[in-house]
């Protein structure tokens, strides 16, 4: 096992593309972070970074405490599973998984053996003397986790893993190396796009975004203490909405937020520290869908909806809507449980305020 | 495109099929004058109907074995073709390999300067070459007939091509795996890029099993010499027996028609390819 | 486990560093570099060197230089200068004739109707053939008198009217006759490259000319020529210079007879450095082979250039 860090890493192109910039993550022994991020934000620069098939532009990637950026993957120890698998075509699945072995030099009968631990652990005994091309893509992607596990690397990368499977292979695989890593325990760097795999698989989670990272945490601290809207968006399904608002003080000495007809008192724990009254008066709000509710609750408040579509979803409905009086064209969705159906296009939905979130004109959350 | 009438049809057969006779019976000529007495190919020449020997004897094949040692063309043909195509595949594939994806100082000065070497050919060096050979005292060996053709400016060029089109992540796999490159080149490399291989083979093969000026400047002694300078020998050594000329041009040709019959494909895939680079 | 710091092999081997591979990629490119070296530059440039030298072998003459001595003697030699014309007459019959007939051959074959590709196979066929062979069947089709192949198939066709000849002695049909010999093996060859290229034209594309309402004639100007432009452009390069490495057929079927008519310039030349031991003269004639060879190349490039430019 082996503890990673980065330390002011960047990675620029030949091109000039910026991959990466000023990247800070230390990854714990054992520990398994979910890197996300849209398309395209550096996710597989970061992993190719720390596998050694690129060379960091400035910083330094540290193993175990060393420095590692002039040693190249040979040296690493490090096992990847590619999005595509990169399986060699031409050998079997048994000279597949014994490979990264003869590379070592591992003597004959502990390949052996440690080819048959795999195939139980992995569940691949029958498929042994196939070809990669005689396998679904759920056997391959079994495959490629078993290159990478037999040889018990210090760092276990996995770059979209799963992006490759439909749905239900997706969720089931899912389950299955999170109960395989509950079990091993590995230092694991796990690139996503998907935060829902993100969220169950993840130790904590690094949020990048156009090669920065937003924030690392638990999925708890990102899913409540989102640093930026990004992450907020990005995290929760759907993410949090997020709309223009403006900060005022009441005659009366209440903080309250408005926009449209919404008019909600702020408790004090939210109201932004320092900042001045200009900078509040064009804030961004953001409220997450199971936050609101069809009825009222204790110290709620009712803000009145127009509701344009809701989606059925069995254990709850989806239900997107316009602040009436505000502008913005992109709805808002509100989460509620079990089978609700507006009466009518102009309802009223039911918020705490203390639910509500409040980011700067930089996207970044004020308090 | 669809040939519309049966008209247009019936008119590409029968164009193809006026070609096709213009390149069979240059074939059948052979086959047939080799079945023939000698004395009769030359008068029979003009006779299409004569083109099934009428009463066909293998005796020309004996006399082609007893008056020039074809075994040794043969054999000889063989080991220079066969070393050049196998130590060229090696030494070019691993050439065309570190142009096109290892990253090292001079990398780009060489492609640039094996590129230029391209449209070197074998007649713009010859003579020099044959001076230069003589000065090494190489003169009627295999080894000049091998050892200046086994690296090739164009083999080079098109693995080079080749291998810069093959998705890198097998190779970034085996690195991770451990994999030196040497071991990447011969077990992830070598065995996806069989067409390569196969076309820098078939080429190779054509133009070394054909060849005629080199070993004729260089050789002098039959025991090293190849096949197409046996049947030229043949054409000179008087008397001339049309019918043992035959003989020896179907059995030069016999081995390399089936080559080619089984692997037709692959040649055909190995000649377009030259022009797909162009 | 093992950990990276027990290997005891550099990490400058493992190819991380821009300039890592260095060793391990000039052992891989040695073999061939040495091969390249040794016996293409080196006899190239020493084919430049010793076209300003008198060097004969087996002369007792000292090497001196001799400036521009050689390439003035060969250029005031008439049978060069018949070699020179000799080999710019054969490409000019060769290239066209040639191109045209793989060209049409492929667009006959080129059709979806069966059996295309046994006469693909047919028409590839003389290429695995070796020149020296071919040389000789074509020796025997030239043949003089009413015997001779070719002679008795034109007596044939004119009912009788047609006096036999010796092509390959006849100054005026040797070089048609070793240009006919040579498009018969080597057409397949062009043919099976602008094959290629037809049949990597899209069949959407004609599918959408022909809902553009594009006539058969339309589409070929439209689409069919232009994605032939560079394997053609190719494969008339090739040609040419193919025509001006002229050589086996001429050794074999006429010896550059009659009287310098069929005489190439590497025939000359070889003869020269081979026949009568003057390297220096037979390397001052590959050196104009070469130039000849350069130019045509450079022009080649020119064009395609220019179209790429273009469209
Ligand atoms: N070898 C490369 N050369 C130039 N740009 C690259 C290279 N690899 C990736 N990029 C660019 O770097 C950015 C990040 O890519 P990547 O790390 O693959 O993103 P992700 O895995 O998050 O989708 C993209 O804009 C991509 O186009
Ligand atoms: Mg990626």
């Amino acid at each position: 096992m082996a503890a990673v860090e980065f330390r002011n890493v960047s990675k620029r192109f030949a091109d000039g593309t910026e991959a990466v910039r000023n990247l800070n993550l230390a990854i714990h022994d054992g520990e398994l972070v979910a890197l996300v991020g849209p398309s395209g934000c550096g996710k597989s620069t970061v992993l190719r970074l720390l596998a050694g098939l690129e060379e960091p532009s400035a910083g330094e990637i540290l193993l175990d405490g060393k420095v590692v950026n002039r040693i190249g993957p040979r040296q690493r120890n490090i096992a990847m599973v590619f999005q595509n698998y990169a399986l060699y075509p031409h050998m079997t699945v048994r000279d597949n998984l014994a490979f990264p072995l003869r590379m070592r030099r591992t003597p004959r009968k502990i390949v052996a053996r440690k080819i048959a631990d795999i195939a139980g652990i992995l569940n691949l005994r029958e498929l042994l003397d196939r070809r990669p091309g005689q396998l679904s893509g759920g056997q391959k992607q079994r495959v490629a986790m078993g290159r990478a596990l037999v040889r018990n690397p210090s760092v276990f990368l996995l770059d979209e893993p799963l992006s490759n499977l439909d749905a239900k292979l997706r969720a089931q695989i899912r389950a299955d190396i999170s109960s395989l890593q509950k079990r091993l325990a590995r230092t694991t760097l796990y690139v996503t796009h998907d935060q829902v795999e993100a969220m169950t698989l993840g130790d904590r989670i690094a949020v990048m975004e156009r090669g920065e990272l937003h924030q690392v945490g638990t999925p708890a601290e990102l899913y409540r203490r989102p640093r930026s809207i990004f992450v907020a968006r990005f995290i929760g399904n759907p993410g949090m909405n997020i709309f223009p608002a403006s900060v005022l003080r009441d005659k009366d000495g209440t903080w309250r937020l408005r926009t449209g007809h919404w008019d909600i008192p702020l408790p004090p724990e939210k109201l932004p520290r320092g900042g001045s009254p200009e900078a509040l008066q064009s804030i961004r709000a953001g409220l997450r869908p199971e936050s609101f509710g069809p009825t009222p609750g204790d110290g709620t408040v009712p803000c009145a909806v127009r509701a344009t579509a809701t989606e059925f979803l069995g254990h709850e409905t989806l239900v997107y809507f316009h602040i009436p009086g505000a502008q913005g064209s992109t709805p808002l969705a509100a989460r509620l449980p079990g089978h609700m159906t507006l009466p009518e296009p102009a309802a009223e939905l039911h918020i705490h305020p203390s639910a509500l979130y409040l980011f700067g004109g930089d996207g970044i959350l004020l308090r | 495109m669809r040939c519309g009438n049966v008209f247009a049809r019936v008119a590409a057969y029968l164009i193809l099929s006026g070609m096709a006779l213009v390149f069979l019976i240059p074939v059948a000529m052979m086959v047939s004058g080799s079945l023939k007495p000698d004395h009769l190919v030359l008068p029979e020449a003009g006779r299409l109907v004569k083109l099934l020997p009428t009463e066909p004897t293998l005796e020309n094949y004996r006399d082609v074995f007893a008056r020039v040692p074809f075994a040794r063309y043969m054999v000889n043909s063989i080991f220079i073709t066969g070393t050049i195509v196998s130590c060229g595949l090696l030494v070019n594939s691993l050439a065309g390999y570190a142009l096109s994806r290892l990253h090292w100082r001079g990398r780009k000065a060489v492609l640039t300067g094996v590129i230029a070497l391209i449209i070197l050919p074998l007649e713009a060096i010859a003579v020099p070459l044959f001076y230069e050979v003589t000065l090494f005292g190489w003169r009627n060996t295999y080894l000049v007939q091998i050892v200046p053709f086994i690296a090739n400016a164009f083999s080079v060029y098109l693995f080079y091509t080749f291998f810069l089109e093959l998705p890198e992540e097998l190779e970034e796999a085996a690195r991770i795996d451990g994999a030196r490159p040497i071991r990447i080149f011969f077990s992830i490399v070598a065995p996806n890029s069989q067409p390569v291989f196969a076309a820098v083979a078939i080429l190779t093969f054509l133009t070394q099993w054909g060849s005629f000026l080199w070993p004729l400047m260089v050789t002098h002694s039959e025991s090293v010499r190849p096949l197409p300078l046996g049947i030229a020998l043949f054409y000179t050594l008087p008397p001339l027996q049309w019918g043992d000329i035959f003989a020896f041009g179907v059995m030069m040709v016999l081995p390399m028609l089936m080559v080619f019959l089984l692997f037709q494909r692959w040649f055909v895939q190995g000649v377009a390819s030259t022009g797909m680079k162009g | 486990m093992a950990t990276p710091s027990k290997r005891t092999n550099s990490p400058v081997l493992d190819g991380l560093r821009r300039e890592q591979d260095t060793p391990t990629a000039w052992i891989f490119a040695l073999p061939a570099l040495a091969g390249l070296i040794f016996f293409v530059l080196a006899p190239f440039l020493l084919a430049l060197f010793l076209s300003f030298t008198n060097l004969r072998l087996g002369s007792p003459l000292p090497l001196e230089f001799t400036g521009l001595r050689q390439y003035a003697r060969i250029f005031a030699d008439a049978a060069f200068l018949r070699a020179l014309q000799n080999n710019t007459v054969f490409a000019l019959m060769v290239v066209p004739v040639q191109t045209a007939l793989a060209l049409g051959l492929a667009l006959l074959i080129n059709q979806p109707l069966r059996g295309m590709v046994v006469f693909r196979t047919l028409f590839f066929t003389p290429v695995i053939f070796p020149l020296s062979l071919v040389s000789v069947i074509w020796i025997l089709i030239f043949a003089p008198g009413p015997d001779g192949t070719l002679n008795s198939l034109l007596q044939w066709l004119t009912l009788g009217a047609w006096e036999p000849r010796d092509f390959l002695h006849d100054p005026r049909l040797a070089l048609p006759a070793i240009t006919v010999t040579s498009i018969w093996q080597g057409v397949g060859f062009q043919m099976v490259i602008l094959l290629a290229a037809l049949q990597s034209i899209p069949a959407e594309l004609y599918e959408a000319a022909r809902v553009d309402g594009a006539r058969k004639r339309q589409q070929f100007v439209h689409i069919t020529l232009p994605a032939l432009k560079n394997p053609l452009t190719f494969v008339i390069l090739v040609t040419t210079i193919l025509a001006f490495r002229l050589f086996d057929q001429v050794q074999i079927m006429t010896r550059g007879g009659p009287n310098h008519a069929t005489t190439t310039v590497m025939y000359e030349a070889v003869n020269a450095a081979f026949g009568s031991q003057q390297v220096a003269r037979g390397a001052a004639m590959t050196v104009v082979f070469f130039t000849i060879v350069l130019t045509l190349t450079l022009v080649q490039r020119r064009i395609a250039g220019q179209e790429r430019a273009t469209s």
